[in-house]
């Protein structure tokens, strides 16, 4: 079958009404679920899952991932507009998007980001019909030596969110790669710095770490300043629009973003996280102004954003055609396809090509939902503002605990949660970036995990890893981007001491 | 006089005729899964439970305690009160684990009950690319001049000591695990070359090797694996692996004996009626009907043979 009759029969099935009406109610709760703070995709596709049991595998499939990528799209408007990332993968959007919204240009954020979700959606959803058979034979072919390589340059890549102190930036990512260490090693099956307790056996939940560190803390810190820091909003649609000099601003961030999510989401394993850190350090790296960000810049929202919902459609390639899900949230729509007897794996573009081509032609769909739902509810969310904060905290409070209680019914993981805010609140006291952190945690533990692997199969050579061409080549990457951060930094500096 | 009262209602709540077999259940059933939703388990007791509802007119309702190996379930359920109305279903993780975890907060002998064996699959032994051979001998005499890795879905992990057994069995000389978190990923490097043997149940390999990625060498236990009708049986081949992966519901310790038979009779009814036997093989799963004294006694080897192979094969954690 060319790829006309994939788009033929993908559309087909996903416009069949019962289709449609279920990826409508998936991306309306997705969005609305992932807009409130706490709530991440995880807890929303979890929270919704029962209700898909009694629907055929494609129609549950359609629902579950319109809820993941609502939940993703809706994940902005808390970043933006309360500091609070809605997601793990929102939380570089804080950066900038709360900044913008406090010089009281909300909408124009939330309306940015709307548009830079759809592009990067649209994007991701390109790459999932034309190169998905390519990107799944690449994926074989990646070994433990190419992912430890490539997991390296992007700790390389990403150690340098900080904008101001880099030492304190490196401090965070030793911080996360500690934090990463906790739990059984997979190799010898050592528990290490769980302290007898279960529950930190499987290591840190990575929901509680990230949203004790960006909500929780945010919380208690604006209860401690106790600052009114609502600024009167007035949406009109004209508002809402950016100037000409951002729309043109965003191109080449949107383009790059894209394209960098698109790759990361593609990868098993990785998440959509990574990309948005990634994308966010390299706009940062190739402004001719970097003191931009941070204040407010459309760069600083655009980029994230779209590596964001880029990555978001991309992740399911591995899933659909390997079997193997990027993050926990696709191992649950990996799980409801298994529950319908549908085996995921090479053979399932083959074997059921309806639910492939249906599922991947409903993601536009859901996307023009998303696009056509947001706009309207922008001045809504904004208004979110006037509520007053002894009323909104102590709601995202509760959200925050019940949303990392549903993923495994723990009580522990509340108390995960709290803790972290905790240290997230004197961390960002103390004025340490707490983006780093999740860097280090997300990578940390998959360079050990597959660099051990490496030299199982390498016997024990170091050379092995260099000798994977693959591997090789991001080693070179990684030296080639530590030599031109060293030059950069030689450079700056004489220029710095002159100011 | 409050506090009093409350003593008083707890010692009548927990007096065994609280419970009696004849009036279970008169309220909500729980069925505690040590697995997130998105495993194979899950499933399995989504379908139990919803014929039971329907057989018990009460709730069944499902709860998902994943984490550690199983090991978070397994604890939370062996501390729920010995009523029969919280109950585990789970794998042959459970007597695994305590191989492999030296601390364990319960006892699996003696802290919970074995109740019911709800099906079983055959775990079947999967090769990828870098093995020349299409069959077990053409395996076995390639493992004997060269090292040979076996992924699995993580270090004491049903799959790994069924990977260890197999090994032993088949006598291959230098056979050495490597761990991944889960089966998928497991498999991806033994279908780009890079592990040799992937051992999963049928379900969990059947679409690589429908794909042609992988090839089944040989399905371990005695029964025919209908998805992989030319692949031997361990018993055909001579290998002495009579291992399989099942399906089994646990109850706290101290759970009255009537009621323990109840819930194991009423599950062989809906797992024998048509629509059980239909949601069995739509699993690529059968019913070994076994009693409850039966699955106890089989649980009670089980422990004993893994601990044994864990302690030859030098299999440990902690």
């Amino acid at each position: 079958m060319g790829l006309y009759d994939n788009i033929i029969l993908g559309f087909s099935t996903a416009i069949s009404p019962v289709n449609l009406l279920y990826c409508f109610i998936g991306v309306f709760f997705g969005t609305l679920l992932g807009a409130l703070p706490g709530i991440g995709s995880l807890a929303a596709v979890s929270i919704l899952l029962p209700l898909t049991f009694s629907l055929d595998p494609t129609t549950a499939l359609v629902m579950l991932a319109g809820v993941y990528y609502g939940a993703e799209y809706g994940g902005s408007t808390s970043s933006i507009l309360l500091n609070l990332p809605g997601t793990p993968s929102n939380a570089i959007t804080c950066l900038d998007g709360y900044p913008m919204a406090q010089q009281g240009r909300a909408g124009v954020a939330l309306f940015t980001t709307t548009i830079a979700s759809f592009f990067g959606g649209s994007v991701g959803i390109i790459a999932l019909y034309t190169i998905s058979p390519l990107l799944a034979d690449a994926a074989i072919a990646m070994g433990p030596a190419d992912y430890f390589s490539l997991m390296v340059a992007g700790l390389v890549a990403a150690a340098a969110v900080t904008q101001e102190e880099p030492l304190k930036g490196l401090a965070m990512v030793v911080f996360g790669l500690a934090l990463g260490t906790v739990g059984t090693d997979i190799d010898s099956g050592v528990a290490r710095f769980h302290w007898d307790m279960l529950e930190l056996r499987d290591g840190i939940s990575f929901i509680a770490l990230a949203m004790g560190l960006f909500g929780v803390s945010e919380v208690i810190l604006s209860l401690s300043t106790m600052d009114q820091r609502n600024v009167k909003q007035r949406v009109t649609l004209r508002g809402m629009l950016p100037t000409r000099d951002e729309w043109r601003r965003s191109v080449k961030p949107a383009l790059r973003g894209a394209g960098i999510g698109g790759v990361f989401g593609a990868l098993p394993g990785t998440g959509p996280t990574i990309g948005t850190f990634i994308g966010y350090t390299l706009e940062q790296r190739l402004h001719k102004d970097p003191s931009i960000f941070g204040k407010g810049a459309i760069e600083g929202i655009v980029s994230p954003e779209t590596a964001n919902n880029a990555a978001v459609q991309t992740a399911f390639i591995p899933t659909l055609t390997l079997g193997v899900p990027g993050s926990a949230t696709m191992a649950i729509m990996l799980g409801a396809l298994m529950m319908n007897g549908v085996a995921p794996g090479p053979n399932l573009i083959n074997s059921n090509p309806e639910i492939f081509w249906g599922l991947a032609a409903s993601f536009w769909i859901g996307n023009v939902f998303l696009l056509i739902l947001n706009i309207p509810l922008i001045g809504i969310w904004v208004r979110l503002l006037q509520i007053p904060y002894h009323l909104l905290y102590p709601a995202i409070l509760i959200l925050i605990c019940v949303g990392t209680y549903t993923i495994r019914s723990n009580v522990f993981d509340i108390f995960l949660v709290l803790t972290f805010g905790m240290i997230g609140f004197v961390l960002r006291k103390l004025r340490f970036q707490l983006a780093p952190v999740l860097i280090g945690f997300i990578l940390g533990p998959m360079i050990e995990e597959n660099f051990k692997r490496a030299m199982i199969f390498g016997r024990g050579d170091f050379t092995y890893l260099v000798k994977q061409p693959v591997s090789g080549v991001f080693l070179a990457l990684t030296a080639l981007l530590i030599g031109w951060a060293i030059y950069k930094t030689v450079r700056r500096r004489p220029r710095r001491s002159e100011a | 006089m409050k506090l009093k009262a409350l003593g008083l209602t707890a010692a009548l709540a927990a007096l065994p005729f609280g419970a009696m077999a004849q009036d279970f259940p008169n309220r909500d059933v729980t069925i505690v899964v040590p697995y997130s939703p998105a495993g194979s388990t899950d499933p399995v007791a989504r379908f139990i439970g919803g014929e039971l509802q329907k057989m018990w007119g009460v709730n069944v309702l499902i709860e998902s305690k994943p984490g550690a190996g199983a090991t978070i379930g397994t604890a939370y359920v062996a501390t729920q009160p010995a009523d029969g109305y919280t109950v585990l279903l789970t794998t042959p993780a459970y007597t695994t684990a305590p191989s492999v975890y030296k601390d364990l907060p319960y006892d699996p002998l003696n802290d919970l009950v074995p109740v019911a064996q709800t099906g079983f699959t055959q775990f079947v032994v999967a090769a990828g690319p870098s093995v020349k051979s299409d069959t077990l001998e053409g395996f076995i005499e390639e493992a004997q001049s060269r090292q040979i890795f076996m992924s699995t879905s993580g270090l004491g992990s049903s799959g790994h000591f069924v990977s260890e057994l197999f090994a032993r069995a088949a006598g291959l000389p230098d056979a050495i695990p490597v761990h991944y978190k889960g089966g998928s990923p497991a498999q991806v490097d033994v279908i780009g070359g890079r592990a040799d043997t992937y051992v999963g149940s049928v379900l969990a390999v059947l679409g690589n090797v429908e794909a042609g990625k992988m090839k089944p060498l040989v399905v371990l236990g005695n029964t025919p694996a209908a998805k992989f009708p030319d692949t031997p049986t361990a018993a055909e081949a001579g290998i002495d692996a009579d291992v399989t992966f099942w399906w089994g519901v646990f109850a706290p310790a101290g759970t009255p004996d009537d009621i323990v038979k109840k819930i194991h009779d009423d599950m062989m009814t809906v797992l024998e009626s048509d629509v059980g036997q239909e949601y069995l093989a739509s699993n690529s799963a059968a019913l070994n009907n076994l009693s409850v004294e039966e699955f106890q006694d089989f649980i009670k080897k089980d422990l004993e043979e893994w601990k044994k192979l864990a302690e030859e094969r030098g299999i440990e954690a902690n």
